[in-house]
């Protein structure tokens, strides 16, 4: 498949992240470079001695968005979910008649799912029995919990899936939601990813694999993609959510369009369970493939938004797949210094900031870049925001388990 | 319509707790008797399990769950409480 006969643009954004409560505030986080992470000062990290107590907690917590009932009955990766969907829906001017519920899909990925609530209920059911546990859990902890609440709120019928590739889970959504709108399944979908999971056993988790920094003195420049200092990354929690809609359907109902999802690339080290494949074939072969499809060429690339999630061996692996497949051209920033790891939302949060990058052609710096790896020879953005003029850009995910997602943003 | 009595009352309070429909908003002039659970009131199989921990909590009574297939309506429900409180 090259270069589509159905083109696919971004019509509405939303989300909810340690930045801010919704994409502007979002998005003059990251153009400010300024950090989401904080101290983590919790009972249980004092409890169990975590050597981590650093955290990307919401900017904006769920309870002024949501009524009793909604809370009571999300898991707080579905909330996150519904909220950034909302958004998204009204920004795209979506209303309830607006799409055939036939023609309208829903993908909604997360990586780690209703961890919060599954802890907290095995805990009720250790301290009060069975009946401390709600009728509630399984719809709360099911994987495709997000997807299915906002399937349901979009009375959506052509479709509600729930991709899960860890870490790429939201820009996996995206790439499935393009490839149902280009194989004529939908005509618009709502696409991202979710994950809120900074709860001790998953915390105590990622600590015990020893994934994430200890700098605990100072929270604020933990996350420090492609830095010579960096020392792992940061948990953080939020959502992202896209409309993404067949470009013809969108102009003849007169929706503004950020830009175009020009093409997708999905592949997979088939390496090691967490390890990335230190020849980045794997990477290469998505980045490359999301070009085929976009009919787009290395040089058209002016601008990269790179996963890199603050880790000594994955921001080099990276940088090494980028310079092979796009030189040294492109203009590179990682947005997980500023916003901590979002799992499955972290995709959808940064496709997001790559396509506000092609329309108004501005990059954000790499929050805590101080000083780059000397290894890393690419132009990564530092301090100030940088203009550059974008005919398209790409947002690279990859995920435990190999999994490998590239998007290409292209401008309308 | 208003609520009758004290169980009524407090019958109308747990549903919108459990469901966040107010059976004496909805009612809009209707006896609250006839409504629904499932379709009018938001009180689905899963939330029928919450509305019966709610009930046997403010009641200390417990509900034995061959009674809930006959309980349809929130005049079922204000029924069986005055049977059984």
């Amino acid at each position: 498949m090259t270069s589509p006969d159905v083109e696919v643009v971004v019509t509405g954004v939303g989300a909810t992240t340690p930045l801010g409560g919704d994409v502007p505030a979002t998005w003059r986080g990251l153009l400010d470079g300024r950090a989401g992470a904080s101290t983590l000062d919790t009972e249980w990290a004092r409890e169990h001695g975590f050597p981590v107590r650093i955290a990307a907690r919401l900017a904006v917590e769920p309870d002024g968005e949501l009524d009793h009932v909604e809370l009571k009955r999300m898991d707080r990766a579905e909330q996150l979910a519904v909220i950034a969907a909302r958004q998204a829906c009204r920004d795209a001017d979506l209303a309830d008649d607006t799409v055939d519920p036939v023609r309208c899909g829903v993908v909604i990925g997360t990586g780690i799912g209703g961890a919060t609530t599954l802890v907290a209920q095995h805990d009720a059911l250790r301290e009060g029995g069975l009946r401390a546990v709600s009728p509630q859990l399984i719809p709360m902890v099911m994987p495709n919990g997000p997807a299915a609440l906002v399937g349901l709120a979009l009375k959506a019928r052509a479709g509600v899936h729930a991709p899960m590739s860890a870490c790429a889970s939201g820009a996996e959504a995206i790439a499935w939601a393009w490839r149902m709108i280009v194989a004529g399944d939908a005509d618009v979908v709502v696409a991202g990813g979710t994950d809120a999971c900074i709860t001790p056993a998953i915390m105590a988790g990622f600590t015990r694999a020893r994934s994430m920094s200890t700098r605990n003195t100072s929270p604020g420049t933990a996350s420090r993609p492609f830095d010579a200092g960096r020392d792992g990354f940061v948990l953080g929690e939020g959502a992202g959510i896209l409309v993404l809609e067949r470009a013809d359907f969108a102009a003849a109902r007169g929706a503004k369009a950020y830009g175009r999802l020009a093409g997708v690339g999905m592949s997979n080290d088939a390496h090691h369970i967490t390890a990335p494949d230190p020849d980045g074939a794997g990477q290469c072969a998505a980045i490359t493939t999301a070009l085929r499809r976009a009919g787009l060429a290395a040089g058209d690339i002016g601008h990269v938004n790179a996963h890199a999630t603050s880790t000594p061996l994955g921001d080099l692996t990276e940088s090494v797949t980028i310079r092979r497949v796009l030189g040294d051209g492109p203009v590179v920033t990682a947005p997980k210094g500023a916003l901590g790891h979002l799992l499955g939302g972290s995709g959808a949060v940064e496709a997001i900031a790559t396509v506000l990058s092609v329309r108004d052609g501005l990059v954000p710096p790499t929050a805590n870049l101080e000083t780059l790896d000397d290894r890393i020879s690419l132009d990564v953005v530092a301090g100030e925001p940088r203009r550059v003029t974008l005919t398209a850009a790409i947002s690279n995910s990859f995920g435990f388990g190999g999994h490998n997602v590239t998007l290409a943003f292209a401008g309308v | 319509m208003s609520p009758s009595d004290d169980i009524e009352r407090t019958l109308a309070q747990l549903i919108a707790k459990v469901s966040g429909t107010d059976p004496v908003t909805l009612s809009a002039g209707r006896p609250l008797t006839g409504l629904s659970l499932r379709d009018e009131l938001d009180i689905d199989s899963l939330a029928m399990v919450e509305l019966t921990d709610e009930i046997e909590t403010s009641y200390g009574l417990a509900i034995p769950e061959d009674n809930l297939p006959s309980l349809r309506t929130f005049g079922d429900v204000a029924d069986y409480l005055r049977a059984a409180a």
